[in-house]
């Protein structure tokens, strides 16, 4: 029992020096006069509490900093044996410090984001609305962010008998989540597994077993939208998480006070366990990072018992050595910790190794699914984004495709039908990287909740079997948008073929009539047809009401469209050469051969007998829509300088050649 | 009273104090003695509360004083190096101490650090070795507690200061019953002082008790012998067995050295027969000159079957 006379005197002892108030308040003082000028100038770009990454990275380093001034004086010998003579208990001088550095870390952190929010409420009335809970929800969610860094930097001093050694404690704690996940299990799912494109668990996984993560997503960092970021409540897994973190190695810093005895100080770690902690964490995941560089670096190939057995092989030696090699820089050898180690490490290895098959070739039923989201890559995109996408998770183009393709109805029956047969295929395939063609990501979105990424090569054969869900309605609503507006009377509709944009003089009736026309002729629209031509030009419908814009294609086999359009004055199909044409540049990039550098050529067309000769041979790069269904010359850039004859403005378009 | 029962503390697999058992009256200052590493810091450290012991107890007053507060504040510990906080004087120590410990007087530490003219308010960084060890032995006696364990108590001081302290720490013993423990590797520290001693050695508790009690059965002579005639001892590696065997069984020889004329002889059993018996030798000169702290334990630790002059050279 701590009786509260010695803890207010102890309190107070704790701030002799100033060390944590100075740089605290100084550093929240800085962070507010700062915050203040950025506010004044852009109030409605800036955030003052959730949202701003400053803050974020000030509290990890308070967190740290503030933990290292109050605990220092555990790795000063003379200091420990003064205070422990003294009429005092060890935890009196320990929680008095640690209320201390808690103290000067919150209230400047309160005063700050009061100051904050008041001045930010004063230049946007917008955010004066949600103010004051923007205020409270900031200091609780940084303060946890703090509290979650000063109990592991605090643990870092208990267990560390000195300072290299608290560093690397610091370190491990704040790194071993991101090591297990992003260094080996997405490595090792990568290559283990041919239909890896991303798996949500290690997400969560990460956010779980990394600080610096969790720190990120409780701070609202991967909130974008202004109103989100103002109402941005942290969702109960990551409060859990972030609260078992805080609790977890709070409890463990009041134990290992207790337990830890000064004459520790100077040995590497203050206690066996934390040397045994360390060093199996060390000859575990070095040996599997190893592995994970092995793969990424080398040819070695992880689908294949030849590769897992080297694979096994080179993990185990190098554990065996990293382990050798700690018990000869600190204790004597423990036979059986090498053998746990060795064991983890198997289990690892073997774990991915064992589940590559079933993770591969997992088709889930129907019924246990609430959605299919499909991305094809190829499809309904440019070939500028064909070829960012990427196979293997976190492409921006492939997820925001899939968030946009989700079938509930038909499509979903359709859509698993077309997933399954390309997921029998995959062991004829190989990976992806070695298809010619293109790929899919499929995300399974189970009842539960859960979801499940699979990325599979796709011949043109299998390209092509899409069609089945193409052609579906609510395929169509999906791809095209615009087919659910209604009322589209008032909206404005323009023409856009790469030179002119021309606002169709309609009225309400012959919008809503055009609109018609061009639904119908969607949803009778088959995949077979896009291989026929690219579009003429770009139906752009802004809706004042909504401010929202849609761009309708407007192909040439949409024939009522394209005939109710030119009844109104429309030239659809002009070519880009119907234009005054001033000059044309061609850029090509070619290979120019083995252990040469180059390969670009550039050409410049200006006469009228040069331009002659490429009439009807351009595409606005704008109708490149279908790079596998009719694809255009890629290797050449080409780009024309055009007039509009209705404006007079001379304009730059960019166009491959069919 | 502190008493200590079968105390032990490893470091490791070191074993620094090992089963010692001690029992310190109120109202003297027990010196404890022995080489480096012998464990002396050690036992002050866990009679301090700093170390808890891996066995056995540490009662001051009867109350143990690890983790014990209440108990502390009766004790000021002293370190070899002793700790400051940086930039502080001893005004700012004393401001410090005082709330720790509610007895000090910084009346009487005006006054000593007077008497050894020690500025109060000139930071401790700028103090000598010896300066900082008058301030702290000063603040140590006026911190107003009842017992004070100090190690390596009077390193570093001149002798000059020296006697100044001792002369302090007696005139607080005499007015407070205070209780000084020392530990000191050097005997001639604590040899006018202690009234009480304890040796220490590899961790273990030697001999212990009351000086007086101690010299009561040993007796030092000093001797001139005639150089010639039959009764003439003769220098030589065989001299001190000689004298050894001419005492007989009735007196055992602790310690013999031979300086020119004069030879000092510790000698135990009855200091009268002895006497006699060397009257035998026809000295031309006969003695009894009082007992040194070295030479009374001699005796003691020898009979523990230790090597006591290789221990206590180290210590002298």
């Amino acid at each position: 029992m701590i009786s509260v006379k010695y803890f207010s005197k102890w309190f107070k002892e704790a701030g002799r020096g100033h060390v944590t108030a100075v740089f605290s308040w100084g550093a929240f003082l800085v962070y507010t006069v700062f915050t203040l000028l950025e506010l004044s100038v852009s109030a409605k770009e800036c955030y003052a509490g959730i949202g701003n990454d400053s803050l974020l990275k000030l509290c990890i380093v308070l967190g740290i900093t503030v933990a290292a001034a109050e605990y220092w004086y555990l790795h000063q010998p003379a200091k420990l044996d003064f205070y422990y003579s003294l009429p005092v208990k060890k935890g009196t001088v320990f929680w008095s410090r640690y209320l201390h550095g808690i103290v000067h870390v919150f209230l400047p952190l309160t005063v700050s984001l009061a100051v904050l929010s008041v001045y930010g409420g004063a230049k946007d009335p917008e955010f004066l609305l949600c103010a004051g809970s923007y205020a409270v929800r900031s200091a609780a969610v940084f303060f946890a962010v703090f509290l979650m860094f000063y109990h592991m930097t605090i643990c870092a001093f208990l267990a560390g008998g000195r300072l290299a050694s608290v560093l690397l404690l610091d370190l491990l704690a704040g790194t071993a989540g991101l090591v297990v996940v992003r260094v080996i299990g997405t490595v090792y799912a990568e290559h283990f597994f041919a239909a890896y494109y991303r798996i949500p668990a290690f997400e969560r996984l990460e956010e779980l077993l990394a600080p610096g993560t969790l720190a990120e997503t409780l701070a609202g960092m991967n909130v974008y939208e202004r109103q989100e970021v103002l109402e941005y409540v942290p969702e109960g897994r990551v409060i859990l998480a972030a609260g078992f973190w805080i609790l977890l190695s709070g409890l463990l810093s009041a134990y290992l006070q207790k337990k830890r005895k000064p004459e520790n100080v100077g040995k590497v770690f203050a206690f066996p366990g934390a040397y045994r902690v360390v060093s199996f964490f060390a000859a575990v995941l070095i040996p599997l990072s190893f592995v994970s560089l092995l793969l990424e670096v080398t040819e070695i190939p992880a689908q294949g018992n030849v590769g897992a057995a080297v694979l096994t092989a080179v993990c185990l030696l190098a554990g065996i050595l990293v382990h050798f090699l700690a018990e000869r820089l600190y204790l004597g050898g423990r036979k059986w910790q090498m053998f746990a180690e060795g064991i983890v490490v198997c289990l690892v290895v073997g774990g991915f190794l064992a589940g590559a098959d079933s993770f591969d070739h997992e088709i889930p039923e129907q019924e246990e699914l609430r959605a299919i989201r499909i991305c094809v890559n190829g499809l309904n995109m440019s070939y500028k984004e064909l070829e960012e996408n990427e196979t293997k998770g976190d492409s921006y183009g492939t997820d925001s495709r899939l968030s946009q393709y989700r079938f509930t109805e038909e499509g979903l029956t359709e859509g698993l039908k077309w997933a399954g047969a390309l997921a029998e295929k995959q062991e004829d395939k190989g990976s992806i990287e070695e298809s010619q063609y293109t790929f899919a990501v499929v995300c399974y979105e189970g009842k539960d909740g859960t979801e499940k990424y699979r990325a599979y090569p796709a011949d043109e054969e299998e390209f092509q079997a899409f069609s089945s869900v193409f052609d579906t309605e609510e395929y169509k609503k999906l791809a095209y948008p615009a087919l659910t507006w209604t009322d589209v009377g008032d909206n404005r509709f323009t023409w856009r073929d790469g030179v002119c944009g021309q606002v169709l003089p309609l009225s309400k009736k012959e919008k809503e009539e055009l609109f018609l026309i061009w639904q119908e002729e969607v949803r009778s629209l088959k995949m077979d047809d896009l291989k026929t031509a690219a579009p003429e030009g770009i139906l752009e419908m802004r809706s004042e009401r909504w401010g929202e814009t849609q761009r309708l294609l407007i192909y040439p086999f949409f024939e009522d469209t394209v005939s109710f359009l030119k009844s109104h004055g429309i030239e659809t199909g002009k070519d880009l050469l119907d234009y005054p044409v001033r000059s044309l540049d061609v850029r090509s990039v070619r290979p120019a051969g083995k252990n040469r550098v180059g390969g670009a050529v550039m050409k410049h067309y200006e006469t009228e007998e040069e331009l002659a000769g490429w009439k009807d041979r351009l595409v606005w790069e704008e109708l490149d829509w279908q790079p596998l269904l009719y694809p255009l010359r890629y290797e050449e850039e080409i780009e024309i300088e055009a007039e509009d004859p209705a404006s007079g403005a001379l304009t730059e378009v960019r166009c491959y050649q069919k | 009273m502190i008493e200590i029962k079968d105390v032990t503390k490893y470091f490791d697999s070191n074993c620094a104090v090992n089963h010692v058992t001690l029992s310190i009256p109120e109202g003297v200052m027990f010196g404890l003695l022995g080489t480096n590493g012998a464990g002396k810091s050690t036992l002050l450290r866990m009679m301090a509360g700093i170390l808890e012991s891996d066995s056995g107890t540490i009662l001051l007053d009867s109350e143990p004083v690890y983790e014990n507060p209440l108990c502390k504040e009766k004790l000021f510990y002293l370190p070899d190096v002793p700790y400051y906080f940086p930039n502080s004087s001893m005004e700012d120590m004393i401001r410090f101490y005082r709330r720790n410990y509610p007895g000090m007087q910084r009346d009487s530490v005006s006054c000593m650090a007077g008497q050894l003219n020690l500025d109060m308010s000139m930071p401790l960084r700028t103090f000598s070795k010896g300066m900082k060890r008058q301030a702290f032995l000063i603040l140590a006696l006026c911190s107003g507690t009842r017992y004070l364990l100090c190690d390596e108590v009077f390193d570093g001081l001149d002798p000059v200061a020296a006697e100044i302290m001792k002369g302090l720490f007696r005139e607080e013993m005499k007015e407070r019953r205070l209780t000084v423990i020392a530990a000191s590797h050097k005997l001639r520290d604590l040899e006018d002082l202690c009234q009480h001693i304890g040796i220490m050695h590899k961790g273990g508790m030697m001999g212990d008790g009351s000086l007086k009690e101690r010299a009561g059965e040993v007796t030092k002579f000093q001797c001139v012998f005639q150089a010639k005639g039959n009764d003439a001892v003769k220098e030589g590696p065989l001299e001190r067995q000689q004298f050894a065997e001419f005492l007989g069984d009735t007196f055992e020889l602790l310690f013999y050295v031979r300086e020119g004329a004069f030879t000092t002889l510790v000698i135990r059993g009855d200091k009268e027969g002895a006497a006699k018996r060397l009257k035998e030798k026809h000295p031309v000169f006969l003695g009894e000159m009082p007992m040194t702290l070295e030479e009374i334990f001699i005796a003691e630790i020898e009979e523990a079957g230790y090597d006591i002059r290789k221990v206590l050279q180290q210590m002298v």
